[in-house]
């Protein structure tokens, strides 16, 4: 009678453990870390331990700063920078197999986005301190040396060899190849986070106590830190993996003569793309395709073919024109949540 | 045993409780009420400032040894001065708010605001 | 004879309010998740049985449930939480030992559970501090000393009321 008495309790509570085990929802909070690279500033948050997060972020940090030593193409040292100088350089394994991703993914967007853009992106400036208009006779032969089938990624010799005055330009891959880095790092570790590395946004994980990710989305009229509108996602799993990247005609900019020319350039008139658009936000599965693919929208414009793209890499968009019209991609409708009412929906049947 | 089962609440109680209470707003009147918004300056990656915007009474300037100057005012922070070349970290204007952020590029510097802010996303894209 | 069985039951009686306890936390976290309580804030229901260790088991069952509790916090929260969960355990359990034996009667268990709710907290500020290496956390006391005192009436109450069925079960003697 004894034993029961006490068994019985016991009993319930091992079961009443058991129960509350799946429910657990631990509330500890995260850990901000702030690390300077790639000309950009990348900030996580960890929802790991103190000592945990420190480790993590160092590798990421490693990574981040392995994939700069190959592809910056404003450090003298990496190997992009000694292809542009030398013409053909050797490469190492992750140079290449990059580079190569990278040209499939601008043959796939029909030369929308080139990465062997270098020579015009380099008369423009836009990385530099003093971005000006270039001579017309300049920007045409720089021009003149874009092209993908003229770049050979020779992986027998192991080098990359460019057509002549040809330059490689890997600014709108950058980012989202370093996110991709970072998300494999996360995945060995499998602490929630969330990562923002200039604008590009990685989300890892499910928040906790099943809450959503939130990100807000720039307001293209508006400051630094002012949004318009917030995305929020609801992972279904722990392994979740999700890249948010903006291309926006404010982020870098300069006035000659009355006019102003934005950082996005056209691969066929080497100017600043002319559009209505003011920023195309991109939600993928992959960071590489995200941050190309928020680039190729914004300059190919919306059309059915942009929407086809978003489509056929299973990515959604927000477009945004001049007048503060946006327009949702069905897929990511649920997702969005209008936070300025000064924005209306652009009248567009897709 | 059984009597202190059978009593809630005796003359001892409320003595202990009021003066546990007492004890807490006497330290509410001393300390303040100081839950704000906290700044923070980043150099690389060391955090090198902490400062609770909401203790800040009067204005007042902190020199890095970086060629920045930031300025901390009651409830804001923001870059004064620098000497880079673009000064973009300057144009960015006051940060108030959890989840604002500033940064200076070629010297590797940040600001942030953090907070419990429930409102505020997780991050920015644009 | 009856010794041993007492020492054998108290050892069992000690085992089942760890599980208690972590049930007890386990349940307050899924209760507290949605709520937007300041960081720190907690009902401490697992309190109950620490309290009940201390009343009627000793300070050795107590302080052994208050350990078991932090090592779980170290599994499920890592090392710095478990750290503070101990050292406010610590405190309280002692606090609420002495309070219920030494100055015996003076308070009942609503007012001993408010005192002890009040030192976990403290213990738990000052670990924090000293770890942090600053007074920051110092200006949240107030908040905690006020949810101390709050929450350690309730789960006081609760003791209150689950006490004569517990007593009923005639463990000892």
């Amino acid at each position: 009678m004894r034993v029961q008495r006490i068994l019985r309790p016991a009993a319930l509570l091992c079961a009443l453990l058991t129960l509350c085990t799946t429910f657990n929802g631990c509330s500890s909070s995260y850990q901000e870390r702030t690390a300077f690279a790639m000309g950009s500033v990348m900030t996580a948050r960890l929802y790991a331990p103190e000592d945990k997060a420190d480790d993590l972020f160092d590798r990421m940090t490693g990574k981040v700063e392995e994939a700069d030593r190959c592809l910056s193409a404003n450090d003298p040292a990496s190997e992009i920078a000694a292809v542009n100088a030398k013409g053909s350089a050797n490469a190492g394994a992750f140079t290449r197999k990059t580079l190569g991703d990278m040209v499939l993914l601008c043959h796939l967007l029909n030369g929308t986005v080139d990465v062997t853009m270098g020579a015009v992106t380099q008369l423009w400036g836009f990385s530099t301190d003093e971005p000006r208009k270039p001579e017309e006779a300049d920007l045409q032969a720089a021009l003149a040396t874009v092209g993908l089938d003229r770049l050979l990624i020779d992986n027998t010799n192991e080098t990359v060899v460019l057509g002549e005055g040809q330059k490689i330009d890997p600014g709108a891959f950058g980012k989202g190849v370093a996110l991709d880095e970072i998300s494999n790092v996360l995945h060995t570790a499998s602490y929630p986070a969330v990562v923002s590395f200039g604008g590009s946004v990685l989300l890892y994980g499910q928040p906790r106590n099943g809450k959503s990710w939130t990100v807000g989305v720039r307001d293209p009229f508006g400051g630094e830190n002012d949004y318009f509108a917030k995305l929020s996602f609801t992972p279904e799993s722990g392994d979740y993996t999700g890249f948010i990247s903006t291309s926006g005609s404010y982020e870098k900019s300069f006035t000659q003569d009355g006019v102003t020319y934005h950082h996005i350039l056209s691969p066929e008139t080497g100017y600043p793309v002319e559009t209505d658009l003011v920023s195309v936000t991109v939600y993928a599965p992959g960071g590489l395709n995200s941050d190309a693919l928020s680039t190729a929208c914004f300059i190919n414009g919306l059309n059915p073919q942009t929407l086809q793209w978003l489509q056929s890499f299973g990515a959604e968009a927000v477009f945004v024109n001049k007048d503060k019209e946006y327009y949702v991609t069905d897929g990511l409708s649920d997702a969005f949540s209008l936070t300025d009412d000064a924005f209306t929906p652009m009248a567009y049947e897709g | 045993m059984k009597d202190r089962a059978g009593r809630f609440l005796r003359p001892a109680d409320l003595i202990a409780v009021a003066a546990i209470l007492l004890l807490a707003g006497a330290l509410w009147l001393i300390t303040g009420n100081r839950q704000g918004e906290t700044a923070q300056i980043v150099c690389d990656k060391e955090v090198l400032y902490t400062i609770r915007l909401s203790d800040v009474k009067e204005p007042y300037e902190i020199r890095l040894n970086n060629g920045i100057t930031v300025a901390v005012e009651p409830g804001a922070i923001f870059f004064a001065s620098s000497d880079c070349a673009n000064r973009l970290c300057v144009r960015t204007g006051k940060l108030t708010r959890a989840g604002q952020s500033a940064a200076c590029l070629p010297h590797k510097t940040l600001i942030r605001v953090t907070g419990r802010d429930k409102a505020a996303p997780d991050a920015l894209t644009g | 004879m009856n010794e041993k069985r007492n020492k054998l039951t108290a050892l069992t009686v000690s085992a089942i309010l760890a599980a208690a306890a972590l049930a007890a936390s386990f349940f307050e976290r899924t209760l507290t998740a949605g709520l937007p309580l300041p960081p720190g804030v907690k009902p401490g229901l697992s309190n109950v049985a620490v309290m009940f260790a201390c009343a009627v088991l000793g300070l050795p069952s107590a302080l052994a449930v208050t350990a078991i509790k932090a090592g779980f916090t170290l599994l499920t929260a890592g090392p710095t939480a478990a750290l503070l969960s101990l050292c406010g355990g610590l405190l309280s359990a002692l606090t609420m030992f002495l309070l219920l034996k030494i100055r015996k009667n003076r308070l009942s268990y609503a007012g001993v559970s408010a005192v002890g709710g009040v030192m976990h907290n403290v213990g738990q500020l000052a670990a924090a501090s000293a770890l942090v290496g600053s007074a920051m956390y110092l200006n949240w006391l107030p908040i905690l000393l006020l949810s101390g005192v709050g929450f350690g009436l309730l789960t006081g109450v609760i003791l209150n009321a689950v006490m004569p069925a517990l007593v009923k079960l005639k463990w000892f003697r």
